[in-house]
């Protein structure tokens, strides 16, 4: 290489080396702002509007079956809430000196529960009754695709009871095995008999026990020991099973356990909303807002103002936190009762509100990832709709009331929301 | 049916500080890169009206002697002094590029791409602002991205060995992608202010220049450009009509010494006429002038052909104000031309030392490197 070239080498390394390093764009800055940065035409609008065009309480949530916790509670007249577990297939056959020996006699029969101690309460001894609760008996048609669970309600009868267990407060762990009657389960299992158990909580004081379901991933199981006479047989345990409406698969499935609401606090008549008691009650909520908000703005912030009324709830004294969900139901769902069951999980853009039932006065709910969903939905498939639903829904029976839309105008749900219409910027 | 019951006072929320631009030179509509070549540039924009890649005068078309294309790139490292701190930055241009085509033994037929104003730049700041009954911080991020460009069809035309003609038919197009996202702290109760828009410009412009080589030694250079309409949309919709800027440019040439060249020349460009768009009424557009002297001198030869070594000077107002002053920009330049393949294939860089302002306590300060290559098959 000639020496003039040789020379301009370390030049053009320099060059390339150069562009290379600055490739990359780095045109971020600030620090000379507010001087070299002339303010953004940025208009923020405050308004409040009055947009519910349709609130009311929807109950029965979860869904019967669908509940995570069997609610076993018992305060004096106000509330009796007693759960059903079924047990349709009891196991007839055991495997003893010869395989598939027929059961004949049972002994040290008992359900066990497994409880939630952390969320149950129990200030005084309990007494469980456990209530052979099956309507009918055998396999015909109509039992086979019987769908209603309402005559259950009148099988806690003395003459039902398979088995009892009182107890005191600390003698409650995490697990209840409550004995039940040899020859009444035996009856079923020889005769091929559903077992359906039904649960009643009586103490002197107010109590609530919450039992783990089979949705909760612990379901009560029954068990028994088939070989009384010898030792080397141990029980045999029996999960639980509902084999109706043999037509519907999943809501056999549901109604392998589930509650019945006796007795619940009552929620006052008039223009009220009301969320939590047992069973569980949601606020619905529909909207309509301009589509000038909607569509032609930012929301940067819409805060739902409601005016709570004192509730006369259990516990009415203690928080009770309030979730705010996104209704997901289609226009076409028009029934606020399903729209309400669709929605999204709870906490998924909202934060949760902390009220305490007895309060009254005006409480703010912030909503604008309701308000922006609704906005990004210009098709407008979508509801403009919100639940209220108690954190410990279906658990536990206090509630909170608020003013309704018929409520006089200074206590109706107002919603409060600061927007920026959409305008030019940028041009100098 | 919903019933508005309250329509509060819509408030103009004083928003504490909302963010743009954050440069000195990205001001107003942009920076206006000047139309130079790697090579013009590199001696003080002294010699651009007779560069044939430097778009100013289409008369200096014809120094492209024959068929050849050129593509330029121009990364500035920028830094800004301010009293808040210091901070800086990349900016990588592509400012230039042209297609040339001969036509005749007397013409040469170019196309060439030009940045007229680069809008490019990015503001992150905290700030705060009430909303409801609660004051609420939040981020701010502003961001520009794109340019006008001046797209050129120039023909240059030998009247004689010593006098070249040169006209060209102008368009003006571009956009800026403007974003603004003001992103709140408490992203549950406080929603995101986003907006995106793009501004669109569409101008017209012609320009006519003359060479003229007096003596062996000296030579001439006139151009003017006359700028048409120039209109802003946003999106589909016009916002505004105004006029593309005027722009007058004379220079002289000395090649008396052996082996160096000297140069000088002066351009009048009317900005004023662009703050005919500005809709915010708070732009303020001024008419610069633009000096550059410069030199290139003749260096080592590579591959029997002499590399080219050039220096300059050059000093000008940027068109749009800061806080209503004058910024003063004042370039030093040096670079160096590489005959890669004899005079056919030339590989210029160059590095510019920028100083704009100070202005109002700001002081911007750039080097910007230049690298271009020429081909003239």
């Amino acid at each position: 290489m000639p020496a003039h070239r040789r020379r301009l080498v370390p030049l053009a390394l320099l060059a390339a080396a150069a562009a290379g390093a600055a490739c990359s764009e780095d045109i971020e800055g600030g620090a000379a702002c507010p001087l070299l940065c002339p303010e953004q035409n940025v208009v923020v609008l405050d308004t409040v509007l009055e947009p519910v065009v349709l609130d009311t309480t929807v109950a029965g949530y979860p869904t019967t079956g669908t509940e995570s916790w069997l609610v076993l509670a018992r305060d004096g007249s106000t509330l009796d809430v007693r759960p059903v577990v079924r047990f349709d297939s009891l196991t007839m056959f055991y495997s003893g000196n010869e395989p598939d020996t027929t059961i004949e006699v049972i002994d040290s029969t008992y359900v066990r529960l497994r409880i939630d101690t952390t969320f149950s309460r129990v200030t005084a001894p309990v007494t469980i009754d456990v209530f052979d609760v099956d309507t009918i008996a055998g396999d015909s048609a109509a039992a086979a695709n019987d769908t209603s669970i309402a005559k259950e309600r009148l099988l806690f009868r003395d003459d039902r009871l398979l088995g009892t267990i009182t107890l005191a407060p600390d003698e409650i762990g995490d697990s209840i095995l409550v004995p039940l009657d040899d020859a009444a389960v035996l009856d079923k299992i020889i005769n091929q008999r559903r077992l359906r158990l039904g649960f009643r909580l009586t103490s002197s004081e107010p109590a609530e026990l919450l039992i783990l379901s089979r949705e909760g991933g612990d379901a009560p199981v029954v068990r028994y020991d088939p070989a009384p006479a010898d030792s080397e047989i141990g029980h045999l345990t029996v999960q639980p099973l509902s084999k109706t409406p043999r037509n519907q698969v999943v809501l056999a499935a549901d109604l392998t356990d589930y509650v019945h609401v006796f007795s619940a606090p009552a929620i006052p008549a008039g223009p009220y909303l009301a969320a939590g008691n047992l069973p569980g009650h949601r606020i619905f909520m529909r909207f309509s807002i301009p589509p000038r908000i909607l569509d032609s703005s930012n929301v940067l912030r819409a805060t739902l103002v409601l005016t709570q009324v004192p509730a006369p709830s259990p516990e009415a004294d203690s928080a009770l936190d309030l979730f705010p969900r996104l209704v997901t139901a289609g226009v076409v769902v028009q029934e606020p009762g399903r729209a309400a069951f669709l929605a999204n999980p709870p906490r998924l853009g909202f934060d949760s509100l902390r009220v305490v039932p007895s309060d009254s006065g005006e409480v703010e709910v912030e909503v604008v990832n309701a308000v922006r969903a609704w906005s990004f939905d210009p098709r407008r498939t979508a509801q403009q709709a919100l639940i209220l639903s108690s954190k410990f829904e279906g658990m536990r029976a206090p509630f909170a009331m608020f003013f309704s839309s018929e409520a006089p105008p200074e206590v109706r749900p107002r919603l409060r929301v600061s927007y920026s219409p959409v305008r030019t910027f940028g041009v100098p | 049916m919903m019933r508005r019951i309250v329509c509060a006072a819509a408030t103009l929320l004083a928003s504490g500080t909302a963010a743009a631009q954050g440069t000195i030179s990205t001001q107003g509509f942009g920076y206006p890169a000047g139309g130079l070549s790697t090579r013009a540039a590199s001696s003080g924009g002294a010699f651009a009206e007779f560069d044939f890649a430097s778009p100013r005068n289409p008369s200096s078309l014809l120094g492209w002697g024959r068929s050849g294309a050129y593509f330029q790139y121009d990364p500035e490292f920028r830094s800004l002094d301010t009293p808040n701190g210091s901070e800086s930055g990349t900016i990588p241009r592509f400012p230039l590029a042209i297609a040339a085509v001969q036509v005749g033994t007397r013409g040469i037929f170019a196309l060439s791409y030009t940045t007229f104003l680069d809008r490019t730049w990015s503001t992150r700041v905290r700030a705060s602002q009430i909303l409801g009954p609660d004051t609420v911080e939040y981020e701010e991020h502003v961001q520009s991205i794109g340019s006008i460009s001046d797209i050129r069809l120039g023909l240059g035309y030998s009247l004689s060995d010593a006098v070249g003609l040169g006209i060209g038919v102008h368009g003006f197009t571009g956009n800026n992608q403007m974003l603004l996202e003001r992103v709140f702290d408490d992203s549950v109760t406080f929603g995101r202010l986003v907006r995106n828009l793009t501004l669109g410009y569409l101008g017209t412009g012609v320009s006519l220049g003359v060479t003229w080589r007096p003596d062996p030694s000296l030579a001439v250079a006139l151009s003017a450009r006359a700028g048409g309409t120039l209109d802003l949309r946003e999106g589909d919709t016009l916002v505004a009509t105004g006029r593309v800027p005027n722009r007058y440019g004379a220079a002289l040439r000395f090649d008396g010494f052996p082996g160096a060249s000297l140069g000088f020349s002066v351009e009048r460009t009317d900005w004023t006429r662009m703050g005919e768009i500005s809709t915010s009424g708070n732009l303020v557009a001024f008419d610069v002038w633009e000096y550059g002297l410069g030199a290139e001198l003749t260096g080592p030869r590579v591959g029997g052909v002499p590399a080219l070594i050039s220096l300059g000077y050059r000093t000008r107002d940027l068109p749009f104000s800061v806080t209503g002053e004058r910024v003063p920009e004042r370039i030093f330049a040096g670079g160096m031309g590489i005959p890669l393949a004899g005079p056919r294939v030339i590989l210029d860089f160059g590095v510019q030392r920028a100083s704009r302002g100070a202005t109002a306590g700001v002081r911007e300060r750039a080097w910007i490197a230049s690298f271009a290559l020429t081909i003239r098959p």
